[in-house]
């Protein structure tokens, strides 16, 4: 399989080819990224979950009571 | 002035104008022959890690919207740069800001100084979509970016993904990849019609 397919919408011309190696640099660089951001995804989404549980227990209210307070289901 | 489709025995229509009398206008609805989305480009793609589609920005069109639907290699998100004459805008000139729709909450998360936006999200086990409308990608001025995507996983989640690409310049396509292993699916991109 080719790890590419480019596609010119101008002329209908389809090309597969492998990449080049500037490509496959840029591709873990991507890879490296990507990482990143998914770890600053997790971390926010834990931080947040943190946050809200401190919040429920200083409250001293169930978060399905939290939900009924503020209108949702 | 008789209209007359012939479709059930040859496939063709003719229009039959009377010998005298005066003249006349055949006027067809507009929105019969001006569509609002118009297909400048549709590819399909087995095991690849990178798809690129080249000149379909240009001028013709101001606005552009991108759908997708794909399966992955493993999970993966599926990252999208803009591209000139080839070659991929792989600079740190992308700003975004995704939200997530998780299982009980919603996740806002900035990100600036980005090399992509994210455009779409696979899995192995379930079949995921994603659209995303580019704003004027052709015209030397800052590209934005707005879009949703499926986020698939056990139970089914999704992102909003707004952003930004902040350098003034003209670009002429795009670029898709995963961020890890390979997909396989579709997509097609839309020119918005700009005029009535």
């Amino acid at each position: 399989m080719a790890d590419v397919i480019e596609i010119d919408a101008a002329t209908g011309e389809v090309i597969e080819r492998d990449f080049t190696p500037e490509e496959v640099a840029q591709r873990e660089a991507d890879a490296a990224a990507a990482a990143e951001a998914a770890a600053a995804v997790e971390a926010k989404a834990a931080e947040d979950a943190a946050a809200r549980a401190a919040l429920l227990e200083r409250l001293g209210i169930s978060e399905v009571e939290a939900r009924l307070l503020l209108g949702g289901a | 002035m008789t209209l007359r489709l012939n479709g059930s025995t040859s496939g063709s229509v003719s229009l039959d104008a009377p010998a005298t009398g005066s003249n006349v206008s055949l006027e067809l609805p507009t929105d019969s022959i001006k569509p609002g989305l118009v297909l400048v480009a549709a590819q399909s793609f087995s095991a690849v890690s990178s798809v690129s589609v080249n000149n379909c920005f240009t001028a013709t069109y101001e606005t552009y919207r991108i759908i997708g639907e794909m399966t992955g290699s493993t999970a993966l998100g599926a990252f999208l740069r803009l591209r000139s004459s080839g070659t991929d805008a792989s600079g740190s000139n992308y700003d975004r800001n995704e939200v997530l729709a998780g299982a009980s909450s919603l996740v806002d998360t900035q990100s600036n100084n980005q090399t992509f936006v994210v455009a779409g999200a696979a899995n192995t086990s379930r079949r995921s979509g994603f659209y995303m409308d580019v704003f004027a990608p052709f015209l030397a001025q800052e590209t934005s970016f707005i879009g949703l995507r499926t986020y698939p996983l056990d139970d089914m989640r999704g992102f909003i993904e707004f952003g930004g690409h902040n350098l003034a310049t003209s670009y002429d396509g795009f670029t898709l990849y995963p961020n890890t292993g390979t997909v396989t699916g579709s997509l097609q991109v839309f020119g918005y019609r700009k005029t009535v």
